[in-house]
């Protein structure tokens, strides 16, 4: 390698550079954003929760088509949330990871973001429907509504929710949530209160009925705002590290060029001695 | 004199959380207001307005969605799916939208399309129904 070579390779690096610092910046901003939106949501989702634990400690059990079990279906559904854009590191294979082992068995998957579905058909997964718009927070309600027909129908013994988990900045957790059949246990865990005693309006079926039908489609919802929190902080780091990288590359290149420079002039500097030696001593 | 203690959230943020004298609401069985001290009650919300009344008599309207309302006589929680302030509607919007809607339901056979249409024209229409209210003196 010569030196203008050299030169060549730090510009382009150098470049890459500045791409990978726009998009770590971008990926923050986009990360607090979708942070602010999770953090918004979780009044609602927990006054849900909340009510949907006082109602069903008076209803009957079998009072919701939801929390009965299925009989005689043997397939699941999954409900896989995942990215549309790559450059994240190792977000979206760490859910695919996670739900690898049951690709093959009689699993059926609705996947959520362009990525999910690219991967688990490669791995052979069943994808029946796949909603990859450019706002994944747009397809919450067909998602929902393809997932509650299709159990309704008796297709599926059971309805899952897997997506990665906001922990920290720097942590994503991939997790399964069971959606259908409703299990109560996920809502008594922190709300250990009295029982409050309503006065039920039009009657207590019907408001159970559309509590867990809003309660389901807004936990979906949730996933989807974790899950893209997940991903731009994913994003951030990966950027993060790229641009670190490419400070390292930069560096290592700037001293071989500077060896190079030094090499050819002392190079030069010999041949003008050995030339002025020969000269004179003749 | 005993108050309410409102609050109104969306699955996007709490709209509302103050304190009112009562408050005016559609359930699935008919129009009813809350007052202080309103035994324990559990409902079903559909598409409406919603009445706010404050003190010094000062009324305030909203536009909501499809929802729940909780309250044991000092609280009053509304889970709605969306919650609009009369100056938050554009009412040209709301008017084309409107007709937009009529369009479709006239012209489509799609039932899925007819279906959103009929969502947006019911939407609309509870909007419109919300500029024609008075509108809140401004103190």
């Amino acid at each position: 390698m010569n030196v203008r070579q050299v030169g060549k390779k730090i510009k382009s690096v150098s470049n890459v550079k500045k791409i990978t610092n726009a998009m770590q910046l971008v990926s923050a901003v986009k990360m607090k954003k979708a942070q602010q939106r999770a953090l918004e949501g979780r009044p609602y989702q927990e006054l849900l929760e909340e009510a949907i634990y006082n109602i069903v400690g008076k209803a009957e059990k079998n009072a919701s088509e939801l929390l009965k079990l299925k009989q005689g279906a043997a397939k699941k559904l999954s409900i896989v949330v995942t990215s549309n854009k790559g450059l994240c590191g190792s977000f979206n294979v760490s859910v695919i990871r996670f739900i690898a082992k049951e690709i093959q068995k009689d699993h059926e998957f609705v996947t959520i973001g362009k990525k999910g579905s690219i991967l688990i058909a490669s791995l052979g997964g069943n994808v029946i429907a796949d909603f990859s718009s450019l706002d994944l927070i747009e397809s919450v309600t067909a998602v929902f509504k393809i997932a509650l027909e299709r159990y309704l129908a008796g297709e599926y013994k059971s309805v899952s929710l897997i997506y990665n988990k906001f922990i920290s900045t720097l942590r994503y957790d991939p997790v399964q949530k069971q959606l259908l059949p409703f299990i109560m246990s996920e809502v008594d865990q922190d709300s250990k209160k009295e029982l409050k005693n309503y006065e039920l309006e039009p009657d207590a079926e019907t408001i159970l009925d559309a509590l867990l039908k809003s309660f389901i489609e807004e936990q979906i919802r949730h996933a989807i705002v974790e899950s893209e929190a997940g991903e731009h902080s994913a994003r951030m780091i990966a950027m993060q590290n790229a641009t670190d990288n490419a400070n390292n590359v930069i560096y290592n290149l700037t001293l071989l060029k500077n060896k190079l420079r030094q090499q050819s002039i002392t190079y030069e500097l010999l041949d003008m001695i050995t030339a002025k030696e020969s000269v004179e001593s003749i | 004199m005993q108050k309410l203690h409102l609050k109104i959230i969306t699955p996007n943020k709490i709209v509302r959380d103050e304190e009112i004298l009562s408050a005016t609401v559609e359930t699935a069985e008919g129009e009813i207001t809350v007052l202080p001290r309103h035994m324990n009650l559990f409902s079903l919300l559909v598409e409406g307005v919603i009445t706010i009344r404050g003190e010094r008599n000062s009324e305030d309207h909203l536009a909501i969605g499809g929802g729940y309302l909780e309250t044991d006589g000092n609280h009053l929680n509304i889970l709605v799916s969306r919650a609009y302030h009369q100056d938050e509607i554009d009412q040209q919007l709301t008017q084309k939208a409107l007709e937009q809607a009529k369009k479709i339901l006239t012209t489509s056979k799609d039932d899925q399309e007819r279906h959103e249409a009929n969502l947006l024209l019911r939407r609309s229409l509870v909007d419109l129904k919300l500029l024609k209210k008075r509108r809140p003196r401004t103190h």
